[in-house]
């Protein structure tokens, strides 16, 4: 299975524990069944119909009926204690903690928030290895998830019910995951990435997210943001420095330096952002970005200025 | 005995029967025989709808980013698909076996109340109808079975882009059906207290229709709930009620709470007539009698007791305290006790047997090994910890599938194998059958143990489309084709249903030697069921008369029906 | 009878414990309680009550035989429910003239869902019972004793419900 996208390859500790009480019920999962399998198969075997052999009539055995019961009664009793021991390693309580990352979700994208830094992100998560991490979860309309499948635990996201994980990275890298809870159209379009990079790489990450937009400079940017105004953009998108009256939408101050769009899916060039901007129903059916009805020259226009905002 | 029915017309065939030739005598039946066939064909209905739209389903699942269906549909699809089969194909189909052979079992004439009986079923068809109306206009129900506020509601459902104004067509649709569900249910309860004779005793009843009882009570306990969800719904989109507002302090965990109060009872209800199925077909082809019968009664009580306290572990993912999660824990693995309990009594009654291959015990054999696995599948999510990993995943898709369709519908094949005889005076094609299970147990299995591993391989359930991640383009493909292969099968057991009815072998009364009193009468049984009942001593009547004959000198009746075994 | 009232126990159960959650968490409560009038409430809460006390005296009496005294009997039990009605009635008027409305807070949501189905039951029940009385005052036609137990069970149950409403919904009031 590949590293960053699997259940079976853990990338934080709280995974790991996960794994191991997974192997472990699989574990005599796989031995019940053999047992039960090589039964029912050894008797379809051995009692098929034959000439000369009549059934025998028995038909109780109460001492039998006890050790079926006991010995699967001591089985659940051992694999609830399992149960019990992981729940507290993976969740222990927050006793009111500021979480490191606050993640509203909405329909279909993720709104991301740094208490501790006051960063304001969208779609794109970047946390450090090593820490042990509180993640908040709130929703801004429906019902949703949040699945890394290599982080372990899924948490459902709640509207008016605010949910928190704790993580401990193990490994660096790009994690994918998913919104796992059915939340309209677009469920299956809300991707999750997670960029896991050493403390001073995830610093500097997040002094850049706190730097205001850059300013444009050649013509075609200032034109971007000219159409940016112009088409009410602002109404739904913030961009630091040029206008933050928008949370409906995702943030765009650092837009260019995402790799992706569209909460996942789409990789972000520029020719995906035309596309993007030119058709947005085509590419995320249901979306509530609108067909703003852009030119071919807006759309340039437009896009060359918020890729330029790395 | 079992031969003599010289004062009524013996019937050759279902076709023949006078009384059934007119359709406003099926219009107006209040006989549960025929009542029990309309459910059962009704159900069979809806069973061919819901499997062609998992055909589609996996059509668009074949490869990752494939835009055949657009989200709008496809999200509808998969919502009908599992509305369809828990409410309008799997649940009326045992309904229908309830019906039919539960006064036939105890040796009764009709369930105490016959006209109740008939409301019931129609209550079901126009519930139905209504449901799938909604289907039909383009425009149902999306948001899965559970349909989750608040993305029911009407903020949300309003707009042409989200869930659909279908919600209220579903809501009113299951309300009908519902309402039918706790009728029968309670004419099942009333008819086994009162109208047993007087030596059928409770010791002495079939399995069948113990499981059909303990069904009966999960049944008038766990509908309502879902009638009340449904109607705070209702008036939250219509009365402008605030259940499940919000931003006005409403809680969508109510729902959650309300709906899984209803859901869990309900995957129970699916099952438990499938055991009492099986609990009378292996006894017959193994020459046994049922191993275990007071403890598997007593296991029976315990799942339904149990049942009712392990909703909430649908739930773990939603963030409630630890405290609520160890209960629900601690419920939900012990409920796999009991269950356990009938797996090692049904082998334990094939052991020492005698066991032939008809194709009614061949489901019974595959049903034990895969319900085995989906139960353990089961207890994999009871461990809390590797649920939050787990569900909302292919993996719980595989495992409720390996219980539903691994389980009670191949129970459903084997009810049908064993009962079609006494149904229609016909027996169904045993070739045709042994090709059928093939088909079946080759194209279930290659579908589903392989969705094991999308869940694995991160894969979330209730999407159009996935992207191009490792492995999940192979898993789905190969689980695509084999879908196919199980689709073929259901399709040759329609075929089969169809032309036994004309061309199957005549059955007597008693083709598989069975030892029930569905048995004491002619296939199909008159109008009143019975015109003499033998003496019941156990639960196998017919056993103790062939052996009372026996040991007089009589000539032993052919237990088997000669030829048709 | 009695498993249908099974039932509708379960029903009525989701529907308390959906006021009982929203009791305790959503804020509109002591606001609303200003314009519950809960002296008046058990005034009819007494005549629902004495229903049933009726009701078990006209099933008695015929069980006995005693039709004329039955059918007397059976009249002023559909009296004393229909004023309950009314009483509610009346009740859901005053409210909804102050505003207190069903979409107004989750105090008027719960409210009027939870007592909106009881009113609905206790007419149903009504209904019934004028069923089964102007079956027995028709010469020649008499209930089977089972349907006057049976509406007997139903309309015991609908007290019982309303036993629990009123000292939920309009005795408990959290400050």
């Amino acid at each position: 299975m590949d590293k960053f996208t699997s259940v079976l390859t853990p990338a934080t500790k709280e995974a790991s524990y996960i794994l191991s009480s997974f192997y472990i019920v699989l574990g005599v999962s796989v031995i019940i069944f053999v047992i039960v399998a090589g039964l029912v198969v050894y008797a379809t075997i051995r009692f098929r119909r034959r000439s000369g052999r009549e059934a025998k009539q028995f038909s109780e055995n109460f001492w039998l009926e006890v050790l079926w019961i006991s010995i699967p009664l001591l089985i659940v009793a051992g694999l609830f204690m399992v149960a019990v021991r992981t729940m507290s390693l993976v969740n222990p309580p927050t006793l009111g903690d500021t979480p490191d990352l606050t993640v509203v979700a909405h329909q279909w994208w993720w709104e991301l928030h740094y208490p501790r830094s006051g960063v304001t992100a969208a779609n794109e998560i970047h946390l450090p290895v090593g820490k042990h991490l509180l993640l908040k979860f709130e929703s801004a309309d429906v019902i949703h998830g949040f699945w890394v499948p290599a982080f372990g635990q899924k948490i459902d996201v709640i509207p008016g019910h605010p949910n928190t994980m704790w993580l401990t990275i193990t490994r660096p890298g790009r994690y994918l995951g998913t919104c796992s809870s059915f939340c309209g159209l677009g469920h299956a379009d809300m991707r999750i990435q997670v960029f896991a990079e050493s403390p001073e790489e995830f610093k500097a990450w997040l002094a850049h997210e706190r730097q205001p937009a850059l300013p444009p400079r050649t013509v075609e940017e200032k034109k971007g943001v000219q159409v940016f105004r112009e088409k009410n953009c602002i109404n739904c998108h913030s961009i630091a420095g040029l206008a933050t009256k928008g949370r409906e939408a995702p943030d765009l101050t650092h837009v260019g330096s995402r790799t992706t769009l569209a909460a996942g899916t789409l990789p972000n060039t520029s020719e995906n952002l035309a596309k993007w901007l030119r058709n947005p129903q085509a590419v995320k059916k249901g979306t509530r970005m609108p067909d703003t009805g852009l030119t071919a020259d807006q759309i340039k226009y437009l896009t060359t200025y918020l890729e330029g905002l790395k | 005995m079992s031969n003599e029915n010289s004062t009524s017309e013996k019937a050759g065939s279902i076709l023949e029967v006078r009384e059934y030739k007119s359709l406003l005598s099926w219009l107006s039946s209040v006989d549960h025989k025929q009542i029990g066939i309309m459910y059962i064909t009704t159900s069979l209905l809806f069973l061919l709808v819901g499997v062609a739209l998992a055909m589609v389903m996996r059509t668009q699942l074949i490869k990752p980013n494939h835009h055949w269906l657009s989200p709008e549909t496809y999200n509808q699809v998969f919502t009908m698909h599992g509305t369809t089969m828990v409410f309008l194909a799997v649940m009326p189909m045992l309904t229908g076996f309830m019906v039919y052979f539960t006064p036939l079992m105890i040796g009764a004439r009709d369930v105490s109340f016959p006209r109740m009986n008939a409301l019931a079923y129609w209550l079901y068809l126009m519930g139905g109808i209504l449901i799938y109306f909604s289907f039909l206009t383009g425009d149902t129900l999306h948001a899965g079975w559970s349909a989750y506020a608040p993305l029911t509601s009407v903020n949300y459902s309003m707009n042409k882009y989200l869930v659909g104004t279908g919600v209220d067509y579903w809501i009113i649709g299951l309300l009908l059906t519902g309402a039918g569900t706790i009728m029968t249910a309670i004419n099942i309860l009333v008819t086994v207290v009162d109208l047993r004779p007087p030596d059928m005793k409770l010791t002495r009843i079939p399995l069948f229709v113990w499981m059909s009882s303990i069904n009966a009570v999960l049944m008038v306990l766990a509908l309502p709930a879902l009638n009340a969800a449904l109607v705070m719904l209702f008036m939250d989109r219509h009365l402008n009620a605030l259940f499940f507002n919000t931003s006005a302090g409403g809680n969508p965990l109510l729902w959650e709470h309300s709906f899984w109060f209803f859901g869990h009872p309900e995957v129970y209800i699916l099952i438990l007539p499938g055991f009492g199925i099986i609990s009378e077909v292996i006894p017959v082809f193994s020459r046994k009698p049922i191993f275990g019968y007071a403890f598997m009664t007593a296991a029976t009580v315990a799942i339904g007791f149990l049942s009712f306290g392990v909703w909430a572990h649908h739930m773990f993912a939603t963030g409630m305290n630890f405290t609520v999660y160890y209960v629900f824990a601690l419920s939900t693995v012990l409920i796999a006790v009991p269950t356990g309990i009938k797996i090692f009594n049904w082998i334990a009654t094939m052991w020492g047997g005698s066991i032939s291959f008809d194709t009614a015990m061949l489901f019974c054999i595959a049903f034990i090994i895969q319900f085995t696995i989906g139960g353990l599948s089961g207890v994999v999510f009871a461990t809390v910890p590797v649920d939050w990993e787990l569900t909302h995943s292919y993996f719980v898709v595989a495992h409720f599938h390996y219980t539903l369709l691994g389980g009670t519908i191949f129970t459903v094949m084997a009810g049908f194998y064993y009962w079609y005889p006494k149904i229609t005076g016909r027996m169904l094609f045993e070739g045709l059958g042994k090709i059928q299970f093939w088909l079946m147990v080759i194209g279930f299995n290659g579908t589903f143990f392989i969705l094991h591993f999308a869940g694995l391989a991160g894969m979330p359930r209730r999407v159009y489309t996935y992207p191009d991640l490792p492995h999940l383009a192979t898993i789905n493909l190969i689980s695509s084709c084999f879908a196919y292969v199980l689709g073929l099968g259901f399709l040759l057991f329609f075929i089969n249903l169809v032309i036994s009815l004309f061309k199957g072998k005549p059955a007597n009364d008693n083709p598989w030697g069975g030892w029930t009193l569905e048995w004491a009468t002619s296939s199909p049984p008159p109008a009143h069921n019975f015109d003499r009942i033998p003496p019941i001593r156990s639960i196998r009547p017919l056993w103790d008369l062939e052996q009372s004959q026996k040991q007089s000198g009589a000539a032993a009746l052919p237990s088997h029906g000669g030829e048709n075994v | 009878m009695l498993l249908f009232v099974a039932s509708e126990a379960v029903f009525f159960l989701v529907l308390i414990i959906a006021y009982v959650a929203y009791h305790t968490t959503s804020s509109g409560a002591a606001d609303a309680y200003r314009y519950l009038d809960v002296p008046r409430t058990a005034v009819f809460t007494i005549c629902l009550i004495s229903s049933s006390f009726t009701m078990w005296l006209a099933d008695i009496r015929f069980r006995t035989g005693r039709r004329r005294p039955a059918l007397v009997w059976l009249l002023v039990t559909i009296a004393l429910g229909a004023i309950f009605l009314a009483g509610q009635g009346s009740e859901y008027a005053s409210l909804i003239s102050n505003n207190v409305t069903i979409s107004r807070d989750l105090f008027g949501t719960t409210f009027f869902t939870l007592t909106g189905f009881h009113g609905l039951h206790v007419f149903i029940g009504l209904v019934m019972l004028a069923t089964l009385f102007g079956l027995e005052l028709k010469r020649g036609v008499t209930c089977p004793s089972g349907a006057v137990e049976s509406v007997s069970i139903y309309w015991h149950f609908v007290d019982a419900v309303w036993m629990i409403i009123f000292p939920v919904v309009y005795l408990w009031v959290l400050r």
